[in-house]
């Protein structure tokens, strides 16, 4: 009884304690909280809405529809506690208001899982959207799923991330090996097109691993005169990339060049490279333009990471389903990379997440 | 190697257990033997001594883990949370020590002790629901696992912390004459724990409820206690590892020490622990943390192609293992 009791007693205080930390982490994550079951809410429950059901049940009929009409767009995104994923909807949300005011837009969180998202785009079917934007949680997993909605006349398009097969979608994104493309070709370069790489891939078999190691290689078949001497995974992560490149350092190779695939790994090899009392004469290049790794520019630390315009494939993702949806023709939209360096690192804080 | 006096802890064990110990002493030292030969025959750079400093603090965060797991293993339990203990130490620390934060700035010792405290306060979770809840220590961590890496998450709300003060940059950066600062924690905890598991009370009370819990109980031992006592430490000793890792890579993340955890049941295992309690010592352990990172390091030296190396490291923990229970 005792026992039970001051077990109870510990779990009690545990969830107090977890809620109250909950609470105190304020806007970000409760505003996730309270918005995904409400939009839950208002798909799961569409009679509820006349607004929505009105115009819904026309349009499968009328899908080149007039203008003015209301446009209904349902979005499913891959995982609503990811920061990414929550950046995408905001930014959807914005373009709407501002720059589509007859349309009508309902995001639905994927929770991470595809099963989740297949019944989102089945009840999007049902409900009959005039467009549907998805961030695929898996990209075979979601393959039917899109395939169901293409072939019921609704414009699919793919935001950020694309799906394995090309089954009518249309991809707003940034292409990984065009990252890679870029991430290789500033290396090449600044060690003057001569000299030894390395390079630090994400977790071996990931989408974005696969498509920036494609990139990469491609350009390297392009640049004889560099070697890449050492090619290993430091998986995401900064103590992985510091740990290899420790290890690296330790050979004694000449090392000209550090192409890494996230910038994490690059802030790692950082760690490593400073310690050596090699800072400056390693160039080292990373990719996604996060926080840290802009400082680490501005400092003239990191010379470069490859910045990936989620905004603009948020924006754009919008745009393009608002125009299938009114029956023009679209297509894939490659939303470009951008180099960061310490000249216009600046311009690219107000850009990020 | 070092000099090692197998069953110096032998004042309570029998003369056959001694013997026991012995050949399980040589299985894990041929193993330890071979692969750095191997490794030395195969890599030029290996036995440079910048190359075994480098890797003898690589090692050093896992092997602080992997001797806090130790002590649990040899009470029968097991530890799955301490890989997000390590994050949390980490940026709760972290969080008093950087320049980013500077209304919440602290000296850097009450900075290492809220982060050690609140590692406690974790182990002290484990230890009463494994003990008092009578749960399983696999279920109990595994929980805890989640609940703490959630609680770093939220914590930070997902970002680094960065921008260190230089006090505590020099935690897991620093040098004393040639010697990295986390070799020298590292040395300090393998030589309290020896102590602690050899020449005190505690580790003979570690070992008796490893052994035969119900004996122990009979004997009047204070079971529950010593099993809380013993997943306090561990916590400890991984918010340790944190904290010193975080200034280590110069950032403190919710994400770091995923999977650290089977590392350091995996170093404690080659090293010779028995999983079903009892059996173990901490030189072990640090043999085993010592061929953990020396198949990484030699394989990184090599230039093994990385999808090699997975299944290398998994074949060398294995027949490491192999050889140790040849000799038993």
């Amino acid at each position: 009884m005792k026992k039970k009791r001051v077990l109870v007693l510990v779990m009690v205080v545990v969830f107090v304690a977890f809620g109250l930390a909950a609470c105190a982490s304020g806007g970000d994550a409760a505003a996730t909280a309270t918005e995904a079951p409400a939009a839950d809410a208002a798909a799961e429950a569409p009679a509820a809405d006349a607004a929505t059901e009105a115009p819904a049940a026309e349009a499968p009929a009328a899908d080149a529809g007039g203008s003015d009409e209301t446009i209904v767009i349902g979005c499913t995104l891959q995982d609503m506690t990811n920061e990414f994923m929550v950046m995408l909807d905001n930014v959807m949300q914005d373009t709407v208001a501002a720059e589509f005011p007859n349309v009508e837009y309902t995001c639905l969180d994927g929770q991470a899982q595809p099963e989740t998202q297949i019944s989102q785009i089945e009840g999007f079917i049902t409900k009959g959207v005039d467009a549907i934007i998805i961030s695929p949680a898996d990209a075979n997993a979601l393959i039917p799923a899109v395939q169901q909605a293409v072939d019921a006349g609704i414009p699919v398009i793919c935001c950020s991330s694309n799906i394995e097969q090309d089954v009518g979608q249309v991809w707003c994104g940034s292409g990984n090996e065009n990252g890679g493309k870029m991430l290789a070709e500033y290396i090449c370069e600044e060690i003057g097109g001569k000299g030894n790489v390395v390079l630090f891939r994400g977790p071996m078999g990931h989408f974005a691993e696969i498509g920036r190691t494609t990139g990469v290689e491609e350009v390297l078949a392009n640049y004889p005169d560099v070697n890449l001497i050492y090619d290993q995974t430091g998986n995401w992560s900064r103590e992985e990339g510091m740990s290899l490149m420790e290890n690296w350092l330790q050979t004694g190779e000449q090392i000209d060049g550090v192409m890494a695939e996230n910038d994490e790994m690059a802030l790692g090899a950082l760690v490593a490279i400073e310690a050596a009392g090699k800072l400056g004469e390693i160039k080292v290049c990373g990719l996604d333009a996060i926080k840290d790794a802009l400082d680490s520019v501005k400092a003239g630390v990191m010379d470069a990471t490859v910045f990936q315009d989620s905004v603009g494939q948020a924006q754009n993702s919008v745009r393009l389903a608002v125009k299938a949806a009114q029956g023009e023709q679209v297509e894939t939209m490659d939303i470009p990379f951008e180099l960061v360096t310490i000249e216009n690192v600046d311009s690219y804080y107000d850009r990020i997440a | 190697m070092m000099k090692i006096k197998p069953g110096s802890g032998g004042a309570t064990m029998g003369g056959k257990a001694t013997v026991k110990k012995i050949f399980s002493t040589y299985g894990i030292i041929v193993a330890f033997v071979v692969i750095v030969v191997v490794m030395s025959i195969l890599s030029k750079h290996f036995l440079k001594a910048d190359n075994l400093m480098n890797l003898i603090r690589q090692v050093s965060f896992n092997g602080m883990i992997a001797i806090g797991m130790t002590f649990v293993i040899m009470t029968g339990g097991i530890d799955l949370s301490v890989g997000s203990v390590v994050a949390l130490a980490g940026v709760i620390t972290a969080s008093f020590q950087t320049t980013d934060k500077p209304e919440q700035l602290m000296m850097l010792i009450p900075a290492i002790l809220m982060g050690l405290l609140v590692s406690a306060i974790c182990g002290l979770a484990n230890g009463m629901l494994i003990t008092k809840g009578k749960l399983a220590p696999f279920i109990v961590t595994m929980g805890m696992m989640t609940i703490v890496r959630g609680i770093a998450m939220v914590y930070v709300n997902g970002r680094p912390i960065v921008n260190f003060t230089d006090a505590f940059k020099v935690v897991g950066g620093g040098y004393v004459g040639p010697i990295p600062i986390p070799v020298i924690i590292f040395a300090v905890v393998i030589v309290i724990s020896i102590l602690l598991l050899n020449f005190l009370t505690f580790g003979r009370h570690v070992k008796s409820v490893g052994g035969n819990e119900a004996a122990a109980k009979a004997a009047g031992l204070n079971v529950d206690g010593i099993k809380i006592k013993v997943y306090v430490l561990n916590s400890v000793l991984a918010g340790l590892a944190g904290i010193a890792l975080a200034s280590r890579v110069n950032a403190a993340q919710s994400i770091f020490g995923e999977g650290y955890e089977l590392d350091a049941i995996a170093a404690a295992v080659i090293g010779g622990t028995s999983m079903s309690g009892g059996v173990g010592t901490i030189w072990g352990t640090v043999i085993g943390t010592l061929i953990i990172g020396i198949i990484s390091n030699g394989l990184d030296l090599l230039n093994v192609s990385a999808y090699y190396q997975m299944i290398a490291k998994g074949l060398i923990i294995l027949v490491a293992v192999l050889l140790d229970r040849k000799n038993k």
